[in-house]
């Protein structure tokens, strides 16, 4: 007790009274950043077709270039000669696709099983939770090559096997979300008014637990990216000519030594994609967190 | 000042702490002018938000880590604002030790009570294990802990609260401390556990001699057990003096408020309690200005402009920061003088078919080692119009009986009839009508508001599950906030966290009234709330009750409130009532041993009161998992025979209209050998 009670003290300070003014609380700079590139990636994905660059099948030069030689192609060609920009971007339009897709489909359906299970209890939530556990003891890559090797993947196919396999991990979240709003007395004082199931469900448990999902969200998105950049780099991701960030490390992995930029190009991008949306995913839940300790 | 600077153990001039924060830097104290002398005891006062708990951990050296503390604060001549330099260090935990309100949360609940207490002797006096366990176990029998050698080896979550927070005791006594602060270290008890644990702290004061300073929000507590009393608010000093002089000519408009808005048990019934408008004040910033002056009602210009200094009326050492004082010869304030009796409650006509009635009403609930007997079997009848106050402490049953009657909880047995339907066998829609009929109001007012809905949301839900749409439903949600005193047009479209606790009580309020029910249970209603809110909203549910004609369930752990607001008061022990009868007989008279126990132990705001005169209750609340058995209390009562562990003590008439659960009622013939005839009663 007395090792907590002496730490901690306020230092002592000349109190001056124009130090009153609000504190403004800046976000940091790391989720400035990786929001503006969220931002960069989101837009020049969606306005692909209006930007001034070449097609990712058209080729600009002769053979491989370095970047920086030319504009606006300024990240260089490939040993085909095709824009490496081109390909970076139109490779972000299927990744972030499919990450967005697996997401929305994973959390939709462990939203609804996860606060239905809390909500109700009893037996759906013990076949609810035994489901969303057998799931989680399947090997997910070894699902995902079978799927590649007995069909073409597709974005649709695709998004719906990775949104199986992480419906398990939302599920929890928001059934743990979930179980502890329906402890909360606001849930109580609704029961007391004969609040129904699904209306006590969507009106008052679901805005309260929509934080956590976001946040979580994000993360999700994430670990999606590197799943398809996994997926792609192994060949069994979505098939050519579409380029995809996994696909090219891949076919620049030959010649990694002479053309460095072919691998590193689209796996900063990778990088840097996968990194923003963990931090932005991160900085949300610390807010819902916080949120849900300040009420 | 009274006390010499050289006498002077502990001495505050002008500290502040401040609090940076995204509104403007907060002061949760401002500017505190306190002395302290040896071996004399303070009382600590004031509602939340009033800077009391931070003055007390500044002088422990724990303030927040973003705070900054600007002023003098010495122990002993040991400079206590300048950070943890190894002086202060040689005085926190040793000289000045704190015992906190929680006991669950300050020990620590891995290590054992042993080497908890032992840890302190250890580090600050250089104490061998074996003399450290010496003192350990002298420490815990001091502080009355039953077969302390026992309790070396066990964890903190193996004692009741009572026993925690006399562990915390020892603790804080382990270096023999020249200071003991007692932050609200009885709050979170009930009252005859708090009335053991204040008994303890004033005997071990007055035989250590040592100075002690009790912090705490009920008048009650402080009221005998302290030398002098400091009521803080808003981060100042508003009037401090001898305990004696505050209670009999309190001065500032603020103490003299709060002791006028405090329910008493002397007071007449169903009387209006004085309140003070308006909440608590925004810590944010430090105006030069009275903090009190927009809820005083005789603030003037002076006020508002200028910060009155606390200062000493002659050498009385009754000091007060006030511009328009209260003239020293006005009525005491604690005679409540402007208390009224409130229009007189729709009187229960004999005869009426009960409105609500409750019949062998049973809860249990399935826990890991067993099954808690939450109710077992209680009876009552309510007339149209009628106040049940329903009391007892924490396990006694009383919050889950109120929340099974209105079927937020599952009753194993038993029958609530409603205008003679019972609520208990209705199918879901049948019972989702009825909810018009029959609404609660629960203990947490901000807790019980969705946090992502507006007060208008909040309130217009139940009326939307009613099916009432459009102009219909804007209408009767603006009717019912208004009819609490929420102005719908400034607060409709605020969120819950964004109200004071008042107000946010008052939207809960207006939420279970919007139906128009004819029975409101209220199941801890103020508990929550500071004293000044808690008249306001006392007042309200009475003029609610009188206005709609509304049948009350007031349970309440406070039998000061229950006593005022209540025509009946039934009394609850480990899930039976013990004591049913006239709210104003069973508190001049109670007939069970238990009813007498604890009224006896509610801390009255009076400083004459003498607490060696009424009889204590000693020992613990049995384990619900398994009640004693034949007469539950009888494990605690001082009057128990073998009769009481043999047969359960039914409920029967004592007198008229005074129902009693006992062998040896106190009440008529007062002879335990000579019982009356009685009849088994059930309604």
């Amino acid at each position: 007790m007395s090792a907590t009670m002496t730490t901690g003290p306020g230092t002592r300070a000349a109190a001056a009274e124009d130090e009153d003014a609000p504190v403004r609380r800046r976000p940091p700079v790391s989720l400035v950043l990786c929001s503006a590139w969220v931002v960069l990636v989101l837009a020049s994905t969606l306005l692909a077709g209006l930007l001034p660059i070449a097609g990712y099948d058209e080729p600009v030069a002769d053979g491989a270039t370095p970047p920086f030689e030319s504009w606006p192609e300024f990240l260089g060609a490939d040993s085909v000669g095709l824009s490496v920009l081109s390909r970076v971007i139109h490779g972000a339009q299927l990744s972030l696709a499919v990450a967005v897709l697996g997401t929305v489909i994973g959390m939709a359906g462990g939203v609804a099983l996860g606060t239905a299970a809390a909500y109700f209890k009893g037996w759906l939530a013990t076949v609810v939770n035994l489901l969303s556990d057998v799931v989680l003891a399947f090997p997910g890559l070894v699902l995902l090559l079978a799927m590649a090797s007995v069909m073409r993947p597709s974005v649709w196919s695709l998004s719906a096997m990775l949104g199986l396999l992480s419906l398990p991990s939302s599920l929890r979240i928001a059934y743990a979300n979930a179980n502890v709003q329906l402890g909360r007395d606001y849930v109580l004082a609704a029961r007391a008014l004969g609040t129904p199931a699904w209306r006590m469900i969507v009106r008052e448990v679901l805005p309260n637990i929509t934080h956590s999902l976001v946040a979580f969200g994000f993360v999700m998105v994430a670990t999606f990216m590197i799943a398809l950049g996994a997926l792609d780099f192994l060949g069994i991701g979505l098939p050519p000519p579409r380029p995809s960030w996994g696909g090219m490390i891949a076919s620049g992995f030959d010649s990694i030594r002479t053309r460095p930029y072919l691998v590193f190009v689209p796996a900063a991008v990778l990088l840097l994609t996968v990194f923003s949306f963990n931090t932005i995913g991160d900085r949300l839940r610390e807010r819902a967190d916080g949120r849900g300790g300040h009420l | 000042m009274t006390h010499d600077e050289a006498k002077s153990l502990l001495r505050i001039r002008d500290l502040s702490v401040r609090i940076p924060t995204a509104r403007g830097a907060i002061w949760p104290l401002d500017g505190v002018d306190l002395d302290l002398g040896a071996g004399e005891t303070l009382g600590l006062v004031g509602e939340s938000g009033s800077g009391k708990s931070m003055l007390v951990r500044s002088i422990m050296g724990v303030t927040p880590a973003a705070s900054t503390l600007s002023g003098e604060l010495t122990f002993d001549s040991v400079d206590l604002a300048g950070g943890r330099t190894e002086q202060a260090r040689g005085v926190w935990g040793k000289r000045v030790a704190m015992v906190f309100q929680d006991s669950m949360t300050s020990l620590n609940p891995v290590v054992r009570i042993g080497r908890q207490v032992s840890e302190g002797a250890r580090r600050h006096l250089g104490l061998t294990a074996a003399q450290a366990r010496e003192r350990t176990l002298d420490l815990l029998d001091l502080v009355g802990i039953p077969d302390p050698r026992a309790r070396l080896a066990q964890y903190p979550h193996q004692l009741s609260g009572g026993m925690r927070q006399r562990v915390a005791i020892a603790m804080a006594l382990a270096c023999d401390p020249d200071l003991l602060i007692a932050d609200e270290a009885t709050t979170a008890l009930d009252v005859t556990i708090q009335r053991q644990i204040l008994d303890l702290l004033q005997e071990i004061q007055a035989t250590r001699r040592m100075a002690m300073i009790i912090v705490s929000h009920d008048l009650g507590v402080v009221a005998s057990r302290t030398d002098r009393i400091a009521v803080m608010y808003g981060g100042r000093i508003a009037e401090e003096s001898a305990t004696g002089t505050l209670f009999a000519e309190a001065r500032h408009r603020y103490t003299r408020a709060l002791l006028g808005a405090l329910p008493t048990l002397d007071m007449p019934r169903h009387s209006v309690l004085p309140t003070v408008p308006g909440s608590a004040p925004d810590p944010v910033g430090r105006p030069r200005a009275c903090r009190f002056a927009p809820r005083c009602p005789a603030a003037v210009d002076r006020c508002r402009t200028e910060r009155p200094r606390l200062l000493s009326q002659g050498d009385s050492g009754h000091r007060f920061a006030c511009f328009v004082p209260v003239e020293p010869d006005a009525a005491p304030a604690s005679a409540h003088a402007a208390a009224v009796a409130a229009p007189p409650a729709a009187t229960a006509a004999a005869g009426q078919p009960p409105r609500l009635e409750v019949r062998d009403l049973v809860c249990r609930y399935r826990v890991p080692g067993g099954t808690i007997h939450a109710v077992s079997g209680i009876s009552f009848a309510m007339p149209p119009g009628e106040t049940l106050g329903v009391v007892g402490e924490s396990g006694c049953g009383k919050s889950s009986a109120a929340k099974a009657i209105v079927r937020l909880q599952q009753a194993a047995s038993g029958s609530v009839l409603l205008d003679g339907t019972d609520l208990l066998t209705l199918s879901p829609r049948e019972m989702r009508r009825r909810r018009t009929r029959i609404q609660i109001v629960l203990q947490d007012p901000i807790a019980s508001l969705n946090p992502r809905k507006t007060v208008r949301g909040c309130v217009a839900e139940g009326l939307l599950i009613q099916g009432v749409r459009g102009a219909e439903l804007a209408a009767k949600v603006d009717d019912a906030l208004r009819g609490v005193g929420v102005d719908p047009d400034i607060h409709g479209g605020k969120k819950a966290y964004q109200l004071s606790g008042g107000q946010a009580q008052r939207v809960a309020i207006a939420r279970a009234m919007a139906l128009d029910p004819d029975v409101l249970v209220c199941d801890e209603p103020v508990s929550a709330l500071d004293v000044s809110v808690q008249a306001q909203v006392l007042n309200l549910l009475e003029r609610l009750k009188a206005e709609r004609g509304l049948t009350m369930l007031f349970v309440s752990h406070d039998l000061s409130v229950v006593r005022n607001i209540s025509d009946r008061v039934a009394v609850m022990y480990l899930g039976t009532i013990v004591e049913l009868g006239d709210a104003d007989q069973v508190y001049s008279a109670p007939a069970h041993p238990y009813t007498r126990a604890l009224i006896g132990a509610v801390p009255v705001p009076d400083p004459t009161r003498d607490h060696a005169s009424t009889p204590r209750l000693e020992g613990q609340l049995p384990s619900p998992l398994s009640p004693p058995s034949g007469c539950r209390f009888r494990t605690r009562c001082p009057i128990a025979r073998q009769e009481c562990a043999d047969n359960e003590p039914p409920l029967v008439e004592v007198a008229p209209g005074r129902l009693a659960a006992c062998h040896f009622p106190l009440t008529g013939s007062a002879e335990p050998t000579a019982p009356s005839p009685r009849a088994r009663v059930r309604q």
